[in-house]
């Protein structure tokens, strides 16, 4: 969180002062990464370059709180993420595979590091590739996007009601995840 | 213990207020939110991540440069589509004020705001329309024809010589040669009868000076009306 310098800092954004365009972006660019990653992207920072760039250019006009700044950049973010996939399909590229980002990870060497790879990308990436595309984005928006389910409603374009559906199932799917980890481990 | 199979969301049905608090992370550890905290957190874990000095670097660049582009445009540049609505503007407000005035406007001899204004909507077009600046000689001009054909200390041929040498100063000013005016008044005294409208040529019977150029007489002969004269060759 920025905190109670949010006001001047977002005013120093809007003239374009480097030091409050970097604050902002330190604030928000893990969890933007993480939900470009999360969501299979190929090249999460290329996209998330493009959302902070579609940020400045249109910080000038936004007015809100910082958690309305939040969900102003997720809102960008998921009309990158939905523009990036049309881009894709029109050019019939290999859409970035969870399974095989996940192989990407590397070998796996012992006990230990498995483990920890376990907790790390590779299992996030495999256990939201079992979500439907729907869960998987409300999942992300409220886990990692730490927003609302107002906030992810108004950004998906949903009722409230579906997003809470949506986010019961993709959660327990989840927890499904970690028990049966649990179980064969 | 739990069978290989057991399915959370068919065992757990945690409310909506527990879904949050472990959303939050504060939700108390028990067994029906044990799996889906773990879940929150492995998911938090593997996908947060701040990205690489190098990304960032990029990313801050790219951020800065968009604002340098973006300011100029809000704050100076003057966007094409408004310099053509703004000299749109003028030409109708020309237009209409010609078309209002009857062109009077190309002749400044409108009342001198109006002429102020219209020449100054006509100079941002490139049109040159007289203004006040152009007509204060010719009005001062007038005001001094008008004081000397006032004044009560002249009287007959000579008043009209002064009015005459007052109205004419502008046109003498581009006569080639002006010295060689005669002076009517000293050229004999022709009695009460004599007309101050007759012409300042020389009188009948005097030869002409050779050095001035023939010319057409300058007023109508005797006895006609001046509304009547013929009109020159």
């Amino acid at each position: 969180m920025i905190g109670p310098d949010f006001e001047r800092v977002l005013e120093a954004a809007r003239t374009g002062d480097p030091e409050g365009l970097e604050r902002i972006y330190r604030e928000l660019a893990p969890a933007v990464l993480g939900y470009l990653r999360g969501q299979g992207v190929a090249d999460p920072e290329d996209l998330a370059g493009e959302v902070f760039v579609a940020l400045v250019e249109r910080i000038r006009g936004f007015r809100g709180d910082e958690r309305a700044l939040r969900s102003f950049v997720f809102t960008i973010a998921h009309h990158r993420l939905v523009d990036a996939r049309r881009r894709e399909r029109r050019r019939r590229d290999l859409a970035a595979d969870p399974h095989e980002l996940a192989a990407a990870v590397g070998p796996v060497g012992d006990v230990a590091e498995e483990a920890m790879q376990a907790l790390g990308t590779a299992w996030a990436l495999r256990a939201l590739d079992a979500l439907t595309p729907d869960q998987r984005a409300v999942v992300l928006l409220r886990v990692l996007g730490d927003l609302s389910v107002a906030e992810v409603a108004r950004i998906l374009g949903k009722t409230r009601g579906a997003v809470k559906t949506l986010q019961r199932r993709g959660l327990a799917a989840l927890a499904r995840s970690i028990e049966r980890q649990a179980v064969s481990g | 213990m739990r069978r290989a199979d057991d399915s959370w969301g068919e065992m757990h049905h945690p409310t909506s207020e527990r879904l949050e608090q472990v959303l939050a992370g504060d939700a108390p550890e028990d067994e029906e939110t044990a799996h889906l905290a773990a879940a929150v957190r492995r998911l938090r874990t593997g996908l947060l991540e701040a990205p690489s000095e190098a990304v960032a670097a990029r990313h801050l660049a790219a951020m800065t440069a968009a604002a340098r582009a973006a300011t100029p445009s809000l704050v100076h540049r003057r966007s094409p589509m408004r310099v053509l609505t703004g000299r749109r503007a003028a030409v109708v407000a020309l237009a209409a004020a010609m078309t209002l005035t009857g062109g009077l406007a190309w002749a400044g001899a409108l009342p001198t705001p109006a002429q102020d204004a219209i020449a100054g909507v006509a100079s941002h077009l490139g049109l040159d329309l007289p203004s006040s600046d152009d007509r204060a000689p010719a009005a001062e001009h007038g005001a001094e024809v008008s004081q000397v054909a006032q004044d009560p200390s002249l009287e007959g041929c000579e008043k009209g010589q002064a009015v005459a040498a007052v109205a004419s100063e502008k046109s003498e000013e581009h006569r080639q040669d002006p010295a060689e005016k005669q002076d009517p008044c000293t050229q004999g005294d022709e009695g009460p009868g004599a007309s101050t409208e007759r012409s300042p040529g020389p009188p009948d019977g005097v030869p002409a000076d050779p050095s001035i150029p023939e010319q057409a007489p300058a007023g109508p002969p005797e006895g006609v009306p001046a509304a009547n004269a013929p009109a020159a060759p």
